[in-house]
């Protein structure tokens, strides 16, 4: 009968490493780290999904928050909302008398520029905080609270764009002194949010519209209550003033809505 | 006894559960799948932080358009550091963004794998977390995939390591499986997610959204408003991408239906490159899919 022969300890170690086999001592541990890392996969849509008005899912919001270091520094804080709910208006960014800055397709090239100019718009547009509230929401300290802090990162994200597009401006320009991207830039381009609406079939196939036509842009308020305004015959067209209204809070950016 | 043969029963299905559960994420495989998606990942890489060079300014640096006050706003109540915070120089900037293409080209060539995927990996990911605002899907993808990559041994295959023969060892190891494992869930997540997503939409359910994504200008590359003509296949368009990808999950892994789920993938990410302007995202999750192709290797076996 064969006498088995008992290996030592590094020469298992060896015999295992040389059959790409893992370790029986790491397995439980590795499957532990994974389904640590698959918990925090599973976080932010889980967070994001059971959010309502009233509360999110606590133990949803207890996982989130207990893995929020590893979910947000491995980039995993994604609901993975693709064209959802459902494929909306797409956003712009413009100079208030000028003309959109971006997304521009002849200016932005190759298309992936274009489409970070693009995330960018949408985001812009996402982070908009109305420049004064309804008085009956004025109650609500906690909604007030929130309102301002959207609103201060709303006016420093605009001022940043502002400054930026400005000094490219005079980038391009061959004005040197300003370029320097420092406060001592005075006047700053005014920014405006512009909306292209989803068009309906009949008024495409129709040729009643075309995909693009810059006169459907309209300019969005910066003040809720205001109607949206049309662009007019082109968006480098004069566009009418938006007075400082109050009004609900619909423009309270909402977090954690990816875009593909 | 009844009892006693329940308890014991309880007690064979879980060890045959742990003996399944091991078998699934360690039975050593090979690397040629993963040699594919190296290489693709490897090479967007470096072609995204190209595009990000193209407009250095304009991302990094004290005149881009989101600087160090917005940065640290945005991030103010979450966990995202980088040394890229906003008050970076050009100079550093564009070292890093160069390192960055340099270590995708490395990745894709297959040239020192074990450190240019992490360190691949962890540019990006820096990167990403300077300019949040200018990302989409294309970046969740790449970094999934670059950061799975790392632990595998992507290099033992179709790389210039193999080549000169800097890697040596066993052909099939259970990193291989462990990675591909990693991918193939997290794939099954965001399918899942985004089909729950899209079932809160009353376009997904009332057969429109697939006009409405044809009729979103700033993403169409290509006219297919033509769509709107026929109805009833832009409502059978709709519902079959909203089915498909809620079942992504269940369906992938048996073996009859996975080919059918795979090709439906095809179409679905090829139509989205192709009329939605989105060529490199809907690359990138064709490519992500090849997880779930399994090649016919007798060396090999993950189907359990």
């Amino acid at each position: 009968m064969p006498q088995r022969i008992e290996m030592s300890e590094p020469a298992t170690r060896l015999e295992h490493e040389s059959q790409g086999q893992c370790k029986a001592a790491y397995r439980k541990w590795l499957l532990g780290l994974v389904l640590l890392h698959l918990l925090a996969v599973v976080a932010e849509p889980l967070f994001f999904y059971s959010r309502s008005d009233v509360q999110a899912g606590p133990e949803f919001l207890a996982l989130r928050r207990g893995l929020g270091p590893y979910v947000d520094w491995m980039y995993l804080d994604h609901g993975y909302f693709f064209f959802a709910p459902n494929p909306g208006p797409s956003h712009l960014v413009g100079i208030r008398d000028q003309s959109v800055v971006f997304p521009d397709r002849k200016e932005q090239w190759p298309r992936l520029l274009y489409h970070r100019y693009f995330m960018l718009s949408e985001f812009y547009n996402n982070s908009f905080a109305p420049r004064a509230l309804d008085p009956q929401d004025m109650t609500d300290r906690l909604f007030v609270a929130r309102w301002e802090e959207d609103r201060r990162f709303y006016q420093t994200l605009q001022r940043s764009i502002s400054k930026s597009i400005q000094s490219q401006m005079n980038t391009r320009g061959g004005n040197r002194e300003d370029t320097r991207g420092d406060d001592r830039i005075e006047k700053w381009p005014e920014l405006v949010r512009l909306e292209r609406p989803l068009p309906g079939p009949l008024e495409v196939l129709s040729g009643a519209k075309r995909l693009g036509d810059s006169r459907d842009l309209i300019v969005l308020p910066e003040g809720p209550e205001s109607p949206p305004v049309p662009a007019g015959p082109t968006p480098a067209g004069p566009t009418p003033a938006v007075p400082n209204s109050a009004g609900p809070i619909q423009g309270i950016p909402v977090q954690g809505v990816s875009l593909p | 006894m009844r009892g006693f043969g329940i308890g014991r029963c309880l007690v064979d299905s879980t060890k045959e559960f742990w003996g399944a559960l091991e078998a699934f994420f360690f039975r050593p495989s090979g690397a040629e799948v993963l040699a594919w998606i190296r290489i693709a990942t490897g090479a967007m890489i470096a072609y995204i932080h190209l595009v990000w060079l193209l407009r250095l300014e304009s991302f990094f640096g004290p005149r881009a358009l989101l600087d160090y006050e917005s940065l640290s706003m945005l991030h103010r109540n979450v966990w995202k550091w980088t040394y890229l915070d906003g008050r970076e120089s050009l100079w550093l900037a564009c070292v890093h963004e160069v390192l960055a293409l340099g270590a995708g080209l490395a990745m894709a060539l297959g040239f020192w794998t074990r450190w240019t995927v992490p360190a691949a990996w962890f540019l990006t990911l820096m990167t990403a977390h300077r300019l949040a605002p200018f990302l989409f899907g294309l970046d969740q993808i790449v970094l999934m995939l670059a950061m799975y990559l790392s632990v595998s041994r992507c290099g033992d295959a179709w790389s210039l390591d193999k080549r000169f023969g800097v890697i040596q060892g066993p052909v099939l190891h259970w990193q291989n499986t462990f990675a591909t494992r990693l991918i193939q869930l997290h794939l099954c997540v965001i399918y899942f997610f985004g089909g729950l997503g899209k079932a809160r939409g009353w376009m997904w359910w009332d057969g429109t959204a697939m006009w409405y994504a044809a009729a979103s200008y700033e993403y169409q590359s290509l006219d297919w408003t033509w769509i709107g003509r026929y109805e009833t296949l832009g409502s059978i368009l709709t519902h079959g991408t909203l089915f498909w990808e809620i079942a992504y999950a269940a369906l992938v892994w048996p073996r009859l239906t996975r080919p059918w789920i795979l090709v439906i993938a095809f179409f679905v990410h090829a139509g989205i490159a192709l009329f939605m302007g989105m060529i490199t995202f809907g690359l990138m999750m064709l490519v992500a899919n090849l997880a779930f192709v399994r090649l016919p290797d007798p060396r090999c076996d993950t189907s359990s």
